[in-house]
């Protein structure tokens, strides 16, 4: 394998966009050890020794990396463990949670990543990333995080126009099919008691121009505007893909150092971030994705974010 | 005689160790679907704008196989295959070796 430290990739096999970044690796000659937590313990086999840091190896079947080969990390999409049925539901949970801290630790252990899965797990709290992006001063719009009905009645009559969006991207299972939760316009009116039932998210309504998907590897800023062409995309664009026109844009020069100041604080090499770009020109902070999708805005647009991607896992760590 | 009261720490803490190792679920580990709507006034608010997902991407998985030398999906020929990236829930389906036939879905819509 020579000199050059190996990426590994975390993630399921069926990851099409891990592919983008193996091929791209592939053609700069860097080694890649892709494996997923799914093959373990069966098919991923680990032995760490604790020496000065962690030494060993991994070993799937038909490859093996020792860990001190190891360059850069990428946690990507990864599926959790399987075991054998004869386990009965109590072992395989107790299994998972060795492996989780065995394999998982090892990992978790390892000096570099894009990014450190804690981190992403740490920044994907929606309360976290919106303080800090109010604390790096981006504009943040007015929002209440309540299971108090009438707190939030009060928060949406004040401000006329409220969104509910849910805290994270989970849907629900239901007679018989899957359904997703986006962000919908609401009066106070529309509130009702159950919001009495779990924790609910509603953010004051920001008129837009257009939304934008900035994705940031590293320093690399990659701007798109997303026009959505029907209603249900001028709410949330993730409800109506094919209503949809992508465009490159520029990012002001405040927004990109705030941005920069943003993944700094919440210890992020990579995220996909979503905005509002107001009628006057304002740029509005909705979320933070510290593992969101940007493949497909490649191929909309020719962005060449698997090329940053694959400088990001073999460039040293940023200064 | 007062019964000693055994505490065993089996629940779903607000801050988990699982949280920091996140994983999704399994290829072709389709979550249940019976599942019915609570009452109104019992649903969670939230879960009443909750829509059906956009139409599945149906991705032939019996035509790609994932490649252990290339480490990336190719099809028949053996050439890597770039599938495009979907935008919304994909369904596979799969008969390639690297598991059963099954189907599952994935969600992308962050």
């Amino acid at each position: 394998m020579g000199c050059e430290p190996t990426v590994l990739i975390v993630t399921q096999p069926f990851d099409v966009t891990a592919d983008y970044v193996v091929a791209e690796l592939h053609q700069r000659g860097v080694p890649v050890f892709r494996c997923n937590p799914g093959d373990f313990p069966r098919r991923l086999t680990l032995a760490a020794h604790l020496d000065e840091g962690w030494t060993g190896s991994l070993h799937l079947p038909d490859r093996h990396i020792s860990l001190d080969e190891i360059g850069c990390a990428w946690y990507r999409r990864p599926t959790t463990f399987e075991f054998p049925d004869e386990l009965s539901a109590e072992e395989r949970r107790w299994a998972t949670a060795e492996a989780r801290l065995g394999l998982g630790g090892v990992m978790a252990a390892l000096p570099r990543w894009l990014n450190h899965p804690c981190d992403i797990a740490r920044a994907e709290y929606k309360p976290v990333q919106l303080q800090a992006a109010r604390a790096v001063g981006l504009t943040v719009p007015d929002t209440l995080i309540t299971n108090n009905s009438q707190e939030a009645r009060r928060f949406a009559k004040e401000r006329g126009q409220v969104v509910y969006k849910p805290l994270s991207a989970a849907g629900v299972y239901e007679d018989g099919q899957y359904r997703l939760v986006y962000a919908n316009r609401l009066a106070a009116d529309d509130i009702t008691d159950t919001v009495s039932a779990t924790a609910h998210l509603f953010q004051a309504w920001v008129d837009k121009a257009y939304e934008v998907r900035l994705t940031v590897i590293d320093d690399e800023l990659f701007a798109v505007r997303i026009d959505g062409q029907s209603a249900a995309a001028a709410i949330d664009w993730r409800a109506d893909y094919d209503n949809l026109r992508y465009s490159v844009i520029s990012v002001p020069g405040w927004v990109r150092h705030r941005v920069l100041d943003l993944l700094d604080v919440l210890m992020l090499r990579f995220a996909a971030l979503d905005f509002i770009v107001t009628p006057d020109g304002g740029w509005v902070f909705l979320e933070a994705n510290p593992n969101g999708q940007w493949a497909w805005l490649q191929d909309a647009t020719g962005l060449p974010m698997a090329t940053a991607i694959a400088d990001a896992l073999t460039k040293g760590p940023r200064p | 005689m007062t019964p000693a009261v055994s505490v065993i720490a089996t629940g779903d803490p607000l801050f988990r160790a699982a949280d920091q190792v996140p994983l999704g679920r399994n290829l072709g580990l389709v979550t249940p679907t019976d599942a019915i709507p609570s009452r109104p006034g019992v649903r969670p608010f939230g879960l009443g704008f909750a829509t059906a997902a956009a139409p599945t991407v149906t991705v032939d998985l019996s035509a790609l196989c994932y490649d252990v030398q290339l480490q990336l999906s190719v099809d028949a020929a053996g050439s890597p295959a770039f599938a495009k990236h979907s935008t919304g829930p994909t369904n596979t389906r799969t008969s390639d070796g690297h598991k059963s036939m099954d189907s599952d879905t994935d969600h992308t819509e962050d």
